[in-house]
């Protein structure tokens, strides 16, 4: 599904150059679970938001589908990311003006999905999360697991063929964080390729494949069994 | 999607609720005075909008040589009309509409006999008057309405106030009685006209034709108009042309009949209908006019108030972007394209200028009822005019463009990685300049010029009525002496025997039976002086003034040489001012006393030279003047109060008690003389007024706008505040931190506006003679005024940020 060779990412200021990718290679299948881990400023962040297609790449070549998505523009880049990419961050990032249900329902109105059917989908994926009892609050009145879950319903509502999640559990206490990993796990064992940025080895544990990084470059990738 | 746009804007401003306000009411009030002004100004516009013909309709005026300037007099010589009719070619109809002055109007209606002492808006014409002016006739119509010589037509107001609670049909046949004696027949009722306009007659009486003398045809007399409805090809310059010929005609024709000694000059012009409303270069009486640079001054004024207000708006949506970045990074990220970031801002604008045009509603009302005096009455009746609203939307409408499109652009140049990872940097207070400074500096620039502008219009006005005048008007009462009583049989002489009854009364100190000293509107003549035997006569225009003996003693005005005026002296003496004495080449006061001069051919001698004093307001310069002795019916009761002003107001009542022994009570109308020269700058007044109001305003905006900028600035900058405030920084250096910045631009608007308002003052000053000078103090004070406003405002929420514990603000990030 995705296929990265050589990529290469530099941060400008006036002062400094900065190399943050450095000839990056590797390729998540589709349906993989793949943890990337490694000290904060090695680059996994930045890699998280090229493969996101929020951020474009300096060198190399960036694969989505087959398709050679590195030289998109930034209108094309987000039509490909509103229909197959969903997102789930470490500080949650809901729209405070927005109840839980409105929250969930954005990406559906960008992607022009008719109100009849938002619903349904919607409601079906709240249900699932089971968070449909707090869908008219809004997210300063739900604790930090149900926040997350909310957001990890606002990524799978579009039924991206990608979850792209950066440190989804690092604002939860444990038991929340089981709680979104289980989910995670569950979208992917229906099919939804993942790929998570984290420090904890133990929602690495969760995945397929853990690949990581230093100092922009990949040290290992370990096939989990 | 738009419905979800109006709901999250609707939480976003419910939440921010202070920035929200501060933006409502600037745009509130911005609203309002773009709304009132718009109503002054749709009224003043649609002045004699419905007249049919209103294109090919033309005044025609008089013009002539007055005091060595070029004079333009709405009126002709009443002939006219008959002599254009039957002369000039290219006229599709002359519609004479000649003012009327009646002293009396009797009204028998059944119930009262109604008796009105000078009505006014009477006129005479002819049936071509109904032709031009579109009236719906309620009884009688325009074809039958001067069938009989001695008819009149009245407006539905007038009618309803002669004869109250009857029907315009029952009213035909009715009679009114004019001067005593003159009988009118009632023949026709029109509606009121619906539109501005300067056709302002209530009660039409027919104009009989009459052969008039060649000499009628030399006087011009204002209140007679002519109009004139050219036929649809004609060049207005092809039927002056004629008129001209006539003109010059009948002036032969009476030079040969009469022989006069003077020469005649005048001319004349047709002036478009559409554009009397604005020539206020027009002489007449009682027509309202307004000029066009004051309408497009107001118009500029609303649009600059309203540009205030939006700018409030831009800068604060673009100083609270870096707080908005995470919200426009999750958009994004999660595929909002631009155009729905642009609808979420516009959503936002929308709702603040449709809930701002709202209150500006409630506003607009109360605007109309405190500036009463200086708004025309009838403009409120053009608030909801069709085009008043449709402009009003269409300045809605660039409203919410104006102020919504820059922030919008802002938001959509948003990166969302950056916004959602770090937040946006905030730039706040730092140097870098941008388009949020720029805009306040404007801001502060434009409510500094209108700051200035205040300043020195009040000193000037000050000026006007402090300035010593060369006379003393402390505590003096005027009383208009009955008009033309002075000679009527009965009350000859009666005067006099009043002044010597109010002499004894307690109270009053002085008493003079004179023209006031200073009063708008004089008379004058041609008086000449020849220095010797043989020499050239020299002759000037010298204002009369009819006084009695005692006028110079009380208005303490100093003779420079000679004599005062002796009681009861008949012999010929007259005073002049200095003025006259340097016009007629005299060199000196001494000089002057003793020597003659001649009107006509009565001989004048001096007795005396009177220090200058003002004769007329400040925008005209003192000129020659004769005091004369006499008695004449421009002259009026001045009466000089005690000075204990707690005595007034039973002085006046004491002199009213006496006034109603010798004539009628009504005549007795008695004012203050320092208010008649209040009066006399009323148009100054009202600029002074307005120009008040707009400094409120301005300031008012500009203080809205920089208290939201300077809470976001205290806001931003909690964390650093709160590290200085460990590293041992005082409550007033964080103070002085945060207003700093906003102190230093205002001062680069004080450095702006200063030159711009200097310029602008120079020129309203120089239309007055006598005026304040203008100088750098004015300056300074309204630059301290404005940092001191400034300062205090960005102070309160300084102060604010300056005492939170730091351990609050540092742990909050």
């Amino acid at each position: 599904m995705i296929k990265i060779q050589q990529l290469e990412k530099l941060y400008r200021t006036e002062e400094i150059e900065t190399l943050v990718l450095n000839k990056i290679s590797f390729e998540v299948k589709e349906g993989e679970f793949v943890a990337v881990m490694g000290p904060s400023g090695c680059g996994k962040s930045t890699l998280l938001n090229i493969i996101g297609l929020l951020d474009d790449c300096d060198g190399g070549s960036f694969f989505f589908n087959n398709i050679d998505v590195s030289k998109y523009n930034e209108r094309k880049r987000s039509a490909l990311r509103k229909k197959n990419i969903g997102f789930v961050f470490q500080s949650f990032n809901l729209i405070d003006e927005l109840t839980v249900y409105e929250n969930v329902e954005l990406p559906l109105i960008y992607t022009k999905v008719k109100a009849s059917e938002r619903k349904e989908r919607v409601e079906e994926v709240l249900q699932q999360m089971q968070i449909m009892h707090r869908r008219n609050h809004f997210p300063q009145q739900l604790s930090g697991g149900q926040q997350q879950r909310v957001a990890v319903a606002r990524a799978v509502v579009n039924k991206p063929k990608l979850i792209l999640a950066d440190e989804p559990t690092g604002n939860l206490d444990s038991n929340n964080g089981n709680e979104v990993m289980q989910l995670l796990t569950e979208l992917n064992q229906a099919g939804t390729t993942v790929i998570m940025v984290t420090h904890s080895e133990h929602d690495a544990h969760f995945s397929h494949k853990i690949i990581r990084m230093l100092d922009g470059q990949i040290v290992t990738e370990n096939i989990l069994l | 999607m738009i419905k979800l746009s109006f709901k999250t804007a609707f939480r976003y401003l419910w939440k921010h609720k202070l920035f929200t306000a501060l933006n409502i009411a600037g745009l509130a009030i911005g609203i309002c005075t773009c709304w009132v002004i718009l109503s002054i100004v749709r009224y003043e516009f649609n002045f004699e909008s419905a007249i049919p013909e209103r294109e090919n309709t033309y005044r025609l005026v008089t013009g002539k040589m007055f005091d060595n300037k070029e004079t333009i007099y709405g009126g002709v010589s009443a002939p006219f009309y008959q002599g254009v009719r039957e002369n000039v070619t290219g006229v599709k109809a002359v519609v004479p509409v000649y003012g009327q002055w009646i002293s009396s109007v009797k009204v028998d209606n059944g119930k009262e006999l109604i008796e009105v002492e000078e009505p006014e808006d009477i006129i005479a014409t002819d049936s071509s008057y109904f032709e031009m002016v579109p009236y719906k006739w309620l009884a009688g119509n325009a074809r039958t309405a001067f069938q009989q010589p001695e008819s009149v037509v009245l407006t539905q107001s007038r009618a309803n106030s002669y004869f109250p609670g009857l029907t315009p049909g029952q009213l035909i046949g009715k009679t009114i009685t004019y001067e005593e004696d003159a009988i009118k027949t009632i023949s026709g009722i029109v509606e009121d006209l619906h539109f501005p306009s300067e056709f302002t007659a209530q009660e039409i009486l027919y104009l009989q034709p009459i052969a008039y003398p060649l000499v009628e045809w030399t006087n011009t007399n204002s209140s007679d108009r002519l109009y004139i409805i050219a036929e649809n090809d004609k060049n207005p310059a092809t039927i002056l042309k004629q008129i001209q010929q006539l003109s010059d005609q009948k002036w032969q024709d009476f030079k040969q009949e009469r022989n006069p000694t003077y020469e005649f000059v005048r001319w004349f012009s047709m002036i478009p209908l559409s554009e009397m409303h604005f020539a206020t270069y027009v002489n007449e009486w009682q027509v309202k006019k307004t000029s066009k640079t004051v309408l497009f001054g107001l118009i500029g004024t609303a649009i600059f108030i309203l540009f205030l207000a939006c700018i409030n708006y831009i800068n604060l949506s673009t100083a609270q972007i870096p707080q908005r970045g995470k919200e426009i990074g999750i958009r994004k990220t999660l595929g909002s394209n631009n155009k729905s970031l642009l609808m979420q801002i516009f959503s936002e604008t929308i709702i603040v200028v449709l809930i701002g045009a709202l209150l500006s509603f409630v506003l607009v009302h109360f605007s109309f009822l405190l500036l009463s005096d200086m708004i025309p009455q009838d403009a409120v009746n053009f608030q909801f005019h069709t085009n008043t609203l449709l402009i009003l939307g269409g300045i809605l409408i660039a409203t919410i463009v104006s102020s919504g499109a820059y922030p919008a652009i802002q938001m959509t140049r948003v990166n969302p990685i950056q916004s959602i990872k770090n937040g946006l940097s905030q730039k706040s207070g730092k140097s870098r300049f941008n388009v949020r400074k720029g805009l306040f500096i404007f801001q502060y620039t434009i409510a500094q010029c209108f700051i200035i502008g205040a300043i020195i219009v009040g000193q000037q006005l000050k000026y006007t009525i402090k300035k010593d005048l060369g006379f003393n008007k402390d505590a003096v009462l005027l009383v208009d002496h009955p008009f033309n009583m002075t000679s009527k049989a009965g009350f000859v002489g009666k005067q006099k025997v009043l002044l010597e009854e109010l002499q004894k009364l307690p109270g009053v100190t002085n008493l003079s039976f004179s023209e006031s000293p200073l009063r708008m509107g004089y008379s004058s003549s041609p008086y000449i002086y020849t220095p010797a035997e043989g020499t050239d006569p020299v002759s000037r225009q010298l204002q009369i003034k009819m006084v009695d003996h005692n006028y110079l003693s009380f208005y303490q005005m100093p003779l420079v040489a000679g004599k005062d005026f002796v009681a009861g002296d008949s012999s010929k003496k007259v005073i002049l001012n200095e003025t006259a004495v340097k016009e007629y080449g005299i060199s000196s006061p001494e000089e002057a006393v003793g020597k003659t001069i001649k009107r006509s051919d009565e001989l004048y001698s001096i007795a005396g030279v009177v220090k200058d004093f003002h004769q007329e307001n400040f925008y005209k310069e003192i000129k020659p003047l004769v005091l004369m002795q006499g008695d004449q019916p421009r002259q009026m009761f001045n009466i000089k109060l005690s000075s204990n002003s707690e005595q007034w107001p039973q002085t006046i009542e004491a002199i009213k008690a006496t006034w109603t022994k010798f004539y009628s009570e009504k005549y007795f109308e008695y004012r203050f003389y320092d208010e008649t020269i209040e009066a006399l700058y009323k148009e100054d007044q009202r600029l002074s007024t307005l120009i008040n109001v707009a400094t409120f305003i301005s300031i008012f905006i500009g203080c809205l706008g920089l208290f939201g900028l300077a809470t976001l600035t205290a806001f931003q900058r909690t964390k650093e505040i709160g590290v200085r405030k460990v590293l041992g920084a005082s409550v007033s250096s964080i103070v002085g931190l945060l207003s700093k910045d906003f102190v230093k631009l205002v001062i680069i608007a004080i450095v702006i506006a200063s030159p711009i308002a200097w310029w602008a003052m120079n020129k309203w000053l120089e239309e007055f003679i006598y005026k304040v000078p203008v100088t750098i103090w004015t300056f300074l004070m309204a630059g301290g005024l404005a940092i001191i406003i400034a300062f205090v405002t960005v102070s309160v929420q300084a102060v604010k940020a300056a005492i939170v514990n730091p351990v609050n603000s540092l742990r909050d990030e």
